[in-house]
């Protein structure tokens, strides 16, 4: 029996969960992931965290919550400084241990190895052996997990480019699925582009479900996450000012390829209170405005947001891309 | 070419002296007001952090008297403030304003365009000048910081309200009127007597609350609401670790003693906050410790509403301030902020301060705490 390891279903879960979980049960270890988000989890993030948090961060102090009260006391929760040279994620993702660790400050152990690819890979091996070490696993027994893990992630990564969701990755994997994606059943006659961190794009409370909603409309949805990555790292090259946040950096590639297919309608879909969203969803806007005539929405959301609102919006929007289309 | 760059603080004096030191014609936007607010809240995104709004108000005030350009740093992240020049030349470029925009990109992005600019902006300038320039500037940027220290422990004790403030702004001005090393270091020792003899009651018994956070909302009196005057004429001595001197030192010219001083700071922040998370949200916790080490009877955390560095700094405060027994105060600034709330709030945290320290005082018979001889500064 190894030792149980709690992943909370937030944040970079969305983008690295194959990873984390095929590493750290090839180490031995047991695995608790807290559900897909849901009210009482929303609630208790809103409680733990101050009140300029991001919505998503919010969520995050929620799910670490849940597994705290489902008796996990070892969390696994990367700090994530750094995935692409000269990039970073987001500030709070580099304090997000501390904060944590400020939050509860009783019987929770973090496992937080420093993710910085800027660094030597000898330190970031470093990193990853302290982890296997502590999961009572030798160096070498560390490096093929993390082989294997490697694996895994490609997989997962080159899944989603075949325009399928992280959902239907997890169903394949194991039973418990979190959400079951509606497949439009006609052809669609639309495409849109979605624009958004993953964690807000994948997270069915803090995107109000905005991808069952359209695809439910008819309409066939595009993420990040679906183009080349070539294709994305070509157009954010094209920015005149190098983005230095990896997630801000994709969204403007992508943006800019959108453009280039022509798609229908560009959404973006941003958390109340995210520092990188405000200004590269600026950019965004600024720059499709200019360069195009696609029709663009930009869904914020926070944790009042009603449903009723984000459903009008959606639909009014398809509506005005089906007028235009037929016009 | 006229120039421009935004307000922070006092900087516009040894900004001023830089710019029209390297031959251009230095046009400073009019001080900010609710105005300046206004103009950049209609401009700038809405979810922007405030200061990228008030820069923008800054630059169409400027450009009303006359200004062509703008100086403005850049930035590598992971803060926001690295894309404010950027956004802010498309918002420009979108309204029609066609001020032209001199990013000047730190040297970790590559000296290459650093240098461009800069060679841009001094051609035709001699070396001779650029050197005494360079030095006119630190020594304004220097007397400045000097002035504003004294004043947050002089205020605390004046006897009329508002004179320290007034000795403070005459030396600004003289300060900033001087054109040669030489006025600065007259201004500044003019200024030090002047301030030194506001009347003040000594023997008045003071509390000592230290000002962390980010560096812009401490800087700009008007985005805080004229915070550490507000607190000075309670009776409050302010004490803060965040001057423009100190970070261009460490930031721009000497990168060695930046790194010793950051394994300082590093060290301190290191039970609460293990890596550094962009702008000054270490520094805000580090800061707190230090101060609350030298004691201090609390601390005023101030941020612009949703930075992201200091967001971790105010969720790991709590941790501090308990075990360091310390009441901490967070203040959030937007463009909703109003004066009357913040004072209020300031009230109420002083009188708490105030309060405990009469409670521990009667329990210790220590009385004042904080006597004249713990003001470091006089």
């Amino acid at each position: 029996m190894g030792i149980t390891v709690g992943i909370p279903r937030a944040l970079a879960y969305h983008d690295y969960f194959p990873l984390w979980k095929v590493f750290l049960s090839s180490l031995g270890a047991e695995l608790v992931v807290s559900p897909p988000t849901n009210q009482a989890i929303v609630n208790d993030g809103v409680r733990l965290a101050v009140d300029g948090t991001c919505l998503p961060v919010k969520i995050f102090y929620g799910h670490v919550s849940w597994l705290s009260k489902a008796g996990v006391d070892s969390i696994f929760l990367p700090r994530l400084i750094s995935v692409a040279p000269k990039e970073y994620i987001c500030p709070k993702f580099m304090g997000l241990p501390d904060m944590m660790a400020a939050a509860f400050p009783n019987g929770l152990r973090f496992i937080s190895p420093v993710i910085n690819l800027t660094h030597s890979s000898r330190l970031f091996y470093q990193e990853l052996e302290k982890v296997g070490k502590w999961l009572g696993c030798t160096a070498p027994d560390t490096r093929r997990a993390w082989d294997k893990a490697l694996a895994a992630q490609e997989s997962y990564q080159s899944f989603l480019q075949g325009g399928n969701w992280p959902a239907e990755y997890e169903t394949q994997q194991d039973k418990e699925a979190e959400l079951t994606v509606s497949r439009p059943l006609d052809t669609p006659s639309l495409r849109i582009g979605l624009l958004g961190h993953s964690y807000v794009v994948y997270d069915k409370l803090a995107s109000m479900d905005a991808v069952n909603r359209l695809q439910g409309m008819g309409v066939e949805v595009l993420t990040v996450d679906m183009l080349p990555p070539a294709r994305i790292e070509a157009q954010a090259a094209r920015w005149p000012k190098r983005m230095f946040w990896t997630s801000g950096r994709r969204i403007l590639g992508a943006a800019w390829e959108y453009t280039e297919m022509s798609v229908d309608g560009i959404i973006y879909i941003t958390a109340f209170g995210c520092g990188t969203d405000s200004l590269t969803a600026e950019l965004v806007e600024r720059t499709v405005r200019r360069r195009s005539h696609i029709p663009q929405l930009i869904l914020n959301i926070d944790e009042h947001t009603g449903e009723a609102g984000v459903v009008t919006r959606l639909e009014a929007f398809v509506d005005m891309l089906r007028w235009r289309r037929g016009r | 070419m006229k120039v421009t760059f935004p307000h922070m603080g006092t900087a516009y004096i040894p900004f001023r002296a830089l710019i029209e030191g390297l031959g251009h014609e230095v046009i400073v936007a009019p001080a900010c007001t609710q105005r300046t607010l206004s103009l950049g809240t209609r401009y700038a995104p809405e979810s922007a952090c405030l200061p990228l709004k008030i820069n923008i108000g800054n630059y169409l005030e400027a450009a009303e008297l006359g200004a062509e350009a703008i100086v403005m740093a850049g930035g590598i992240g992971p803060c926001r403030f690295g894309f404010y020049a950027y956004v802010q030349q498309e918002i420009l470029r979108d309204i029609g304003c066609d001020m032209e925009m001199i990013i000047l990109e730190p040297p970790a992005s590559g000296w290459r365009p650093l240098l461009a600019r800069l060679k841009y902006l001094t051609q035709g300038v001699s070396a001779a000048q650029i050197t005494r320039t360079l030095r006119l500037t630190w020594a304004k940027l220097v007397a400045c910081d000097r002035l504003e220290q004294l004043s947050l422990t002089v205020r605390a004790y004046e006897i009329r309200k508002g004179s320290t403030t007034k000795a403070l702004q005459q030396a600004y001005r003289e300060v900033d009127r001087a054109d040669s090393v030489d006025m600065v270091r007259r201004a500044l020792e003019e200024g030090i007597a002047n301030l030194q003899s506001v009347p003040q009651d000594r023997q008045r018994s003071v509390l000592a609350i230290g000002v962390v956070g980010e560096i812009y909302t401490i800087l700009e009196p008007f985005v805080n609401f004229r915070l550490e005057e507000q607190l000075g004429e309670m009776g409050v001595v302010v004490r803060r670790k965040i001057w423009l001197s100190d970070w261009i030192f460490h930031h721009l010219v000497l990168s060695a003693f930046r790194k010793q001083r950051e394994a300082q700071l590093v060290s301190l922040a290191r039970p609460y906050l293990q890596h550094f998370v962009g702008g000054h949200g270490l520094e805000s916790v580090a800061h707190t410790v230090q101060l609350a080490r030298g004691g201090v009877d609390g601390i005023v955390h101030i941020l612009p509403f949703t930075c992201m560095p200091e967001i971790v700094a105010q969720s790991i405060l709590p941790s501090v301030g308990e075990d360091y027994q310390l009441p901490i105060l967070t203040v959030v600034v937007d463009e909703h902020t109003g004066i009357a709330g913040i004072r209020t709030r300031l009230e109420a945290f002083v009188d708490l301060l105030a309060s405990s320290r009469a409670k521990a005082g009667s329990r210790s018979e220590k009385g004042r705490l904080l006597t004249p001889a713990a003001s470091r500064s006089s």
